[in-house]
């Protein structure tokens, strides 16, 4: 539960305000009520605040629903959340943008795991099929919708995706799992909880696999699915007094298919390996007061070596050269040799030398062709240690507060052209005053500074309303920066064919003649953001909802596509989104939970690229209902007017048996169907299912 | 004729008789308070108790000096299990009412019926916290209970009531060691857990962990009494002095031989825990109302 390094705020973990604890009105005379010998235990900086006093709008996803889901990855349960657009490159890369932007990078929003943020420092992305990570194993996400670089840091730029497993206390016991599906969908999944000593350890093993998309829009086999092994050990030592240490280690390796490019005669498949380890220890000075320091490094690893069969004067050193020098004339020079001319003597001699290479090579025929290996890999490690001191000294204010340094290291020859690190430092600090009882004030700012970027602060104010006591209004206004990643900042990129055969002007090793360079003078992205939002709880019927309206600016906004042959990244462009959203989950009988979100989101971006992943309408609708003899059913619609232009709508149907059987053992089948209600590529053109319909079987036994 | 005088004779008979009644119910009795130690709080009692019956003697008696002399005529209040024990074994005769004792630890003690002796229960019915539990939950129809040995007699109270009330009860014996497989399925297949009044199970080293775990799978805990809304229970029902005074009062002007045999609080409150109800949203939830719906429940 507390796993989360600042959950959602100071957002809902810490600091309830609230009004009150009130004493409670035992007599210290008193012979039939006498306790003093209980100690509290759910003190005020163990609360969650409930959902009306949160300084922003917050999607909660529960076991129970992820469960009910049928959901198999974390971006598929992300359609739950009201304007979160999913979108797939292939397969095996998923596009998860709040609200939008690129179609291709999805690289403003955060995403941590325990507090362990799996963004990669190099090359911006989250790899959402390589998270060593079991969906059997999380307790909740807890979804911050909106900036939030003052609880997080920079790029937790437009939402932030918290992650929170289950704690190894509450996992004891042993779990499996097998998923069989069409699309060759394979899981396996087995945990087992202990204890030793003061300790609770949960060792998770799992692996997974799936075809991805059956075929490209001329209706040729898709090679994009994916698999992976993974591990995960998590432990809770419970030391003497209010102090706890939790530490993880977690390993995952696979493989993501990757179509056949150009040149290749063999799949660019990325063989991919992520490591991490997290140790985190928290230790409470009063009750009122509790400290928590915590370091993690990770590692993640990806690999890709292929086989091409190229034309060799692309590969000729003098026309490399001339790409350095005039990238236009070279570009030129591919396409007719013997059209252009050089403007200065040296890229006169250049083409010259280039033009008899082409002659050499029969190209007024079929260019002679060599073949080899060409590889991309990076080898990216981060390394995180932060403090944060929660402190609620009167019944009416509360203050998170917190140092952290980051050390960040990527290797890629292909991407980076060798190492680049970057440190970084940061300050922040988040206050929450109750300064009436029923306004409560919440300022912070996050101070940070890194050597690639520079610094920066990132403000946020929020102000919410009890004006009665289950219902609130908010206005929130906060800012919050992505900085540039090292291969937009340090970009040198390059393909090297290794093992030539026939060699390339005497040499077995050859680099094609483009090369991409940063121009490294990119600054951090901003985001100015504010909301108006009305959240509700009605207890007596179990309902919750929240609705906002939004109006966000994104300035210095690095749009362009990141390509070999135009690698041009700058701060130009902007983008601008104002709508309103709105969640509303309620338990409508001790049996039925019904649970509906709808987003309606106006982007306008100076660059068309950054409006493509914005569905103007999106939602989703379920209902969950538990049936007599523990049969358990639930239908799940998702729907987007247009994600890349293509609409997007899905009924997700599952039925599930639980049976008791002998010794405490339980088991649970359960039968998910998906059906498309559409029949238009997901995303992109080539992404394409045969059938509209995908069956799913599983079988859960835990002992 | 003769049925006027028949008459008269027995107008005069009943008027005879309810004076002498009357008399008999003023008459000033010997209340004798057996305590093991003589407290500030036990003093409370005693001189609250006097005050309430001015035309009674109220003494208290330690269990040291009740020792040391030979017990005098009167009726006995026994606080605590001790003093209940002391009774059984000297004393046991006399009429007597037993309060601050528990359906578990009298268990092993083997009391004949035929005494005049009434035990007063200190723990909370199990179906009255239910009951609570269901007021501030309405949804929720799963609710767990750990038990032992010692407080399976509380579950089967609770089933009938339970049943009653379309309640589904997760139950699982427990040893009251942590961590617990049996604790976490009952976390998991339930939706609110209520705590039975058994110290072996729901005591200050318990707790701690108990409430952590349920509170990270947003689970509440209801009961097991008062001391324990402190920590970070949801509420409880409980009866303070005052109440117990009350029944007691009501009690002694019983004649010994109509007094129940055993009973429950009969007047109580609703304790609530203000700061966890306000992090579960449960902002309108107030232990008056509450107590006022649940007695409001109980009356016939």
């Amino acid at each position: 539960m507390r796993q989360g390094l600042r959950p959602l705020c100071a957002a809902l973990w810490l600091c309830a305000g609230s009004s009150a604890v009130t004493s409670l009105p035992i007599g210290a005379e008193d012979l039939f009520t006498n306790s003093s010998e209980v100690p509290e235990v759910l003190t005020a900086t163990r609360l969650r605040q409930p959902s009306t006093e949160v300084p922003g709008s917050v999607t909660v996803l529960d076991r129970e629903l992820i469960r009910a889901s049928g959901a198999r990855s974390i971006p598929e349960l992300l359609r739950l959340v009201p304007g979160m657009k999913v979108g797939y490159r292939n397969g095996n890369q998923v596009n998860v943008n709040y609200h939008g932007t690129s179609i291709t990078e999805a690289r403003r929003m955060q995403v941590l795991v325990d507090g362990r943020s799996v963004y990669r420092p190099g090359l911006a992305s989250v790899d959402w099929v390589d998270i060593p990570l079991a969906i059997e194993d999380i307790e909740r996400i807890e979804v911050f919708r909106g900036p939030n670089t003052v609880t997080y840091g920079a790029n937790a730029l437009q939402a932030v995706v918290n992650v929170i497993t289950r704690n190894p206390q509450d996992s004891l016991g042993t779990r499996s799992k097998v998923t069989v599906g069409e699309r060759g969908v394979r899981e396996f999944y087995g945990s087992h909880g202990f204890t030793a000593g003061n300790a609770s350890l949960r060792l998770s093993l799992g692996s997974r696999q799936f075809d991805g998309f059956d075929e490209l829009a001329d209706g040729s086999n898709y090679h994009n699915g994916s698999h992976a092994e993974y591990f995960t050990l998590s432990a809770l030592h419970n030391l003497v007094g209010e102090q706890t240490l939790e530490w993880q280690v977690g390993a995952k390796q696979g493989e993501n298919e990757r179509p056949t490019e150009d040149f290749g005669l063999s799949d660019p498949d990325v063989e991919a390996e992520d490591y991490f380890g997290l140790m985190r220890w928290k230790g409470a000075v009063s009750t009122s007061h509790e400290l928590q320091v915590q370091g993690y490094i990770q590692q993640q690893n990806r690999s890709q070596d292929w086989h091409t069969r190229v034309p060799i004067p692309l590969f000729d050193p003098s026309l490399g050269k001339l790409y350095q020098l005039n990238p236009q004339l070279a570009n030129a020079t591919v396409k007719n040799p013997f059209a252009v001319v050089g403007t200065t003597p040296e890229e006169t001699a250049l083409l010259t030398a280039f033009q008899m290479t082409v002659v050499n090579n029969n190209c007024m025929t079929s260019c002679n062709e060599s073949t080899g290996t060409t590889q991309a890999r990076t080898h990216e490690r981060r390394t995180d240690i932060e403090l944060q001191d929660t402190w609620r000294p009167f019944d009416n204010f509360s203050l998170v507060s917190g140092l952290g340094a980051r050390h960040d290291r990527a290797d890629s020859q292909t991407f980076l052209g060798g190492t680049v690190s970057n440190d970084s430092w940061r300050a922040f600090s988040n206050a929450e005053w109750r300064f009436a009882p029923n306004w409560l004030l919440n300022a912070g700012g996050m101070f940070e500074h890194d050597e690639l970027s520079g610094s920066n602060f990132s403000p946020r104010i929020a102000l919410n309303w009890l004006f009665v006591p289950e219902q609130s209004l908010r206005a929130v206004y906060s800012e919050a920066v992505r900085r540039p990643d090292m291969f937009e900042q340090n970009a040198v990129w390059s393909y090297q064919g290794r093992n030539m055969s026939p060699l390339i002007s005497g040499s077995s090793t050859a680099s094609y003649y483009q090369v991409a360079r940063a121009p490294g003078d990119l600054e951090p992205e901003h985001i100015h953001a504010s909301e108006l939002g009305w959240n509700a709880y009605w207890s007596t019927w179990q309902l919750s909802s929240d609705i906002r309206l939004f109006y966000e600016e994104l300035h210095k906004q690095i749009s362009e596509p990141l390509r070999l042959d135009n690698f041009n990244p700058s701060n130009a462009n902007q983008s601008r989104f104002h709508g309103a959203e709105g969640q509303l989950d309620w338990q409508a009988s001790p049996r039925d939970r019904l649970r509906l979100t709808y987003a309606y989101v106006d982007n306008t971006a100076s660059d068309k690229i950054d409006r493509r992943l914005t569905a103007r309408h999106s939602g989703s609708a379920g209902w969950m209902h538990e049936w007599n003899h523990d049969w358990h059913t639930s239908v799940f619609y998702y729907g987007a007017d247009q994600l890349n232009e293509y609409p997007f709508a899905r009924t997700d149907w599952r039925l599930a048996k639980r049976f008791q059987l002998a010794h405490e053992q339980r088991l649970e089948i359960a039968l998910m169907w998906q059906l498309r209600l559409d029949d238009e590529p997901l995303t992109w053109a080539e992404n394409n299912q045969r059938s509209r319909s995908q069956w799913l079987l599983s079988a859960e036994l835990d002992f | 004729m003769r049925r006027t005088w028949m008459w008269q004779t027995f107008c005069k008979l009943l008027l005879g008789m309810s004076l002498l009644g009357g008399a008999a119910m003023l008459q000033a009795a010997s209340l004798w308070v057996l305590a093991e130690h003589d407290t500030a709080a036990v003093q409370s009692f005693q001189h609250t108790l006097q005050a309430q019956r001015r035309q009674d003697t109220v003494s208290l008696v330690t269990l040291n000096q009740a020792a040391a002399t030979p017990s005098p005529q009167g009726t006995w209040i026994l606080l605590g299990d001790k003093a209940l024990t002391w009774h059984l074994q000297h004393n046991a005769s006399a009429p007597a009412l037993a309060l601050l004792i528990s359906q578990q630890q009298t268990q092993h003690l083997n009391i004949p019926a035929n005494l005049p002796l009434t035990l007063l229960w200190r723990e909370a019915p199990a179906s009255r916290q239910l009951k609570l539990g269901q007021l501030l939950m309405p949804l929720h129809s799963r609710v767990g209970v750990l038990f032992s040995a010692a407080s399976q007699q509380q579950l089967r109270a609770l089933e009938q009531t339970a049943q009653q009330r379309q309640i589904k009860l997760v139950s699982k014996s427990w040893d009251g060691t942590f961590p617990s497989s049996q604790v976490q399925r009952v976390l998991e297949d339930s939706q609110w857990l209520l705590a039975l009044d058994d110290p072996s199970l729901f005591n200050p080293t318990t707790i701690k962990p108990l409430l952590l775990g349920a509170y990270r799978q947003k689970r509440v805990l209801i009961g097991p009494n008062a001391g324990y809304v402190q920590a970070g229970s949801l509420a409880s029902t409980y009866s303070d002095q005052q109440d117990w005074l009350k029944q007691l009062n009501e009690l002694l002007d019983m004649p010994a031989k109509q007094r129940p045999r055993s009973a429950f609080a009969r007047y109580f409150k609703v304790m609530l825990n203000q700061q966890v109800a306000h992090s579960l949203g449960l902002t309108n939830a107030d232990a008056a109302q509450l107590a006022e719906q649940l007695r409001q429940g109980e009356q016939p």
